[in-house]
Order: structure tokens, then C-alpha cells, then sequence
């Protein structure tokens, strides 16, 4: 029978000795931390560069194709005659969809991700273990 | 890092993606040829072919046709495009409505040289058209 809410796993801690970690065990720890969140930010920003290149390049892309295409004067000379758009707003669509370059807009819209995704990253704290205190 | 400015950071960041995929395609967009074919070597008022010939056929069906009229027969005109060196022959059915530079026209108005854009269902002989607006140059 205990008092007080003590059980024989209290008792037992209460028996052991208090061990001391060994030595450098802290700063490695601290160490390693800081040189985790190092990495992190830094391949947040590889990653976020990475997609905003690739979120340009293939905008580029989807611009020049547009423009070559011929798609945009045939949307320009329809907005010029509103009436006409609803004649034919289904062939219209189509007509739109099929101009467009929906690889290099698929891909872009993934750099975009990649790049908005990597932000996070980019922000990350970074732990600073320095001499003072050895980061406490 | 306090929240306060990741989030004006986190901002920043995504504004720099936004700009830089508008302005890359605006880029694209003015530096890219115009989508209008070069009809400098081509000969204009060219005979179409008759209609159920297989020459008449639509080489690559699409639902749109940009580019200069090059033929016109009856019912039909032929429509230099960009992306073919075959003329595009558009089907003008009694339904189709016509503009030429932004005012109701018939078919007799248009002619050889003028610039079109057609919007239409394609058909083995043709891209019926919906719609076609034309645009007449100067001179």
C-alpha cells in the first residue's frame, strides 16, 4: 500500500542514479539541428528558384504559342463582335482549348507550385549554435 | 521569424511568381510572330478544289481558321492559314453570320486578300462556319 500516489515505478526511478549525458552529446545534438535547418532553407531556395525558372520559362512558352497560333487576333476579332460570341460559344471553346498549348501551361502551373510549395522552406527558422551558451 | 512577417514574406514570394509568369508571357506574347500567315509567296484567288474531291479534304480539322482568304467559289472560300500550306476551305452556310470590320455583310463583300477569322464545327470538306469576322486592309 503507497501513499501520496506513489507506485513502484516512482519508487524505482527514485532508486536510480542520475547519469549525466556524455560528453559533447549537446553540441552534436545542436549541431546537427543547425545543420538540418541550414539544409532546409537551402533546399528551399533551390526549389524555389528551380520553379520560378521553370514557372517563367514555360510562360514564355504558353505566350509565343498563343500569339503564333493566331488564337488571340481570332478572340480579339470575336470580342470586337460581342453578338457573335453567342452564335457559336460552344465552337468557340473548343476552338480556344484546341490553340492552346496545354503542356508548357500544365508545366508552368506546376513550377508555379513548386515554387509557391518551396516558400515554406525558404522561411524556415535557422538555428544559430554559437559560442554563447552553445545555443541555449 | 515572427508570423507577422512570414506572412508579408510568404506575400512577396508569391507576388514574384505571379509576376514572373505575367511577365514572361507577355514576353512571349510580343515576341512571337504574328499568328497571320505570311502571304507574300503565295498565289492569290487560287482555284479550290470541287468540293467531293479528295483534295477538298480537311487536312487538320480544328474548330477556328485565322488567316487570308486566298480563294472564293460559290459557297465556299479558301483560307490561307499559318499552320498548313493547304488553304483551309470554310463551308459558308445560311446561318453563318458575317462581319466585315465590325458591320453585318454578306458573303459578296469579301474578297481575296481580305483577313478572316472563322469560328465553325469541321467537316471532312471543310470548317462549316458559325461565325466569321473579317477584316478588309487598306489599299
Amino acid at each position: 500500500m503507497y501513499f501520496h500516489d506513489v507506485d513502484d515505478l516512482d519508487i524505482l526511478y527514485a532508486r536510480m542514479e542520475r547519469e549525466d549525458a556524455p560528453p559533447g552529446l549537446t553540441p552534436r545534438v545542436l549541431g546537427m539541428v543547425a545543420h538540418r535547418s541550414r539544409q532546409r532553407r537551402l533546399h528551399g531556395a533551390i526549389m524555389f528558384a528551380i520553379g520560378l525558372m521553370a514557372a517563367a520559362l514555360l510562360s514564355f512558352v504558353v505566350g509565343f504559342n498563343l500569339s503564333a497560333s493566331g488564337i488571340l487576333d481570332v478572340v480579339g476579332l470575336q470580342l470586337q463582335n460581342l453578338d457573335l460570341l453567342g452564335a457559336a460559344p460552344l465552337d468557340f471553346a473548343l476552338g480556344v482549348a484546341e490553340s492552346t498549348p496545354w503542356v508548357p501551361a500544365i508545366l508552368a502551373g506546376g513550377g508555379a507550385v513548386l515554387a509557391a510549395r518551396a516558400l515554406p522552406m525558404l522561411m524556415a527558422p535557422v538555428l544559430r549554435v554559437g559560442a554563447r551558451g552553445n545555443g541555449r | 521569424m515572427s508570423p507577422h512577417r512570414r506572412r508579408v514574406v510568404a506575400a512577396v514570394g508569391l507576388l514574384v511568381v505571379a509576376l514572373a509568369i505575367g511577365g514572361a508571357i507577355t514576353l512571349g506574347l510580343v515576341t512571337a510572330p504574328s499568328g497571320l500567315p505570311d502571304t507574300a509567296d503565295v498565289a492569290l484567288a487560287q482555284e479550290l478544289p470541287p468540293e467531293d474531291s479528295p483534295e477538298a479534304a480537311n487536312e487538320s480539322p480544328r474548330h477556328t481558321a485565322y488567316g487570308v482568304i486566298v480563294a472564293m467559289h460559290d459557297q465556299r472560300i479558301g483560307v490561307k492559314v499559318k499552320a498548313q500550306a493547304k488553304p483551309v476551305i470554310v463551308l459558308i452556310r445560311p446561318i453563318t453570320a458575317v462581319r466585315l470590320n465590325g458591320k453585318p455583310a454578306q458573303l459578296e463583300d469579301l474578297k481575296v486578300g481580305d483577313e478572316v477569322a472563322v469560328v465553325g464545327r469541321p467537316d471532312p470538306r471543310g470548317l462549316v462556319a458559325r461565325t466569321l469576322t473579317a477584316r478588309q486592309r487598306s489599299g
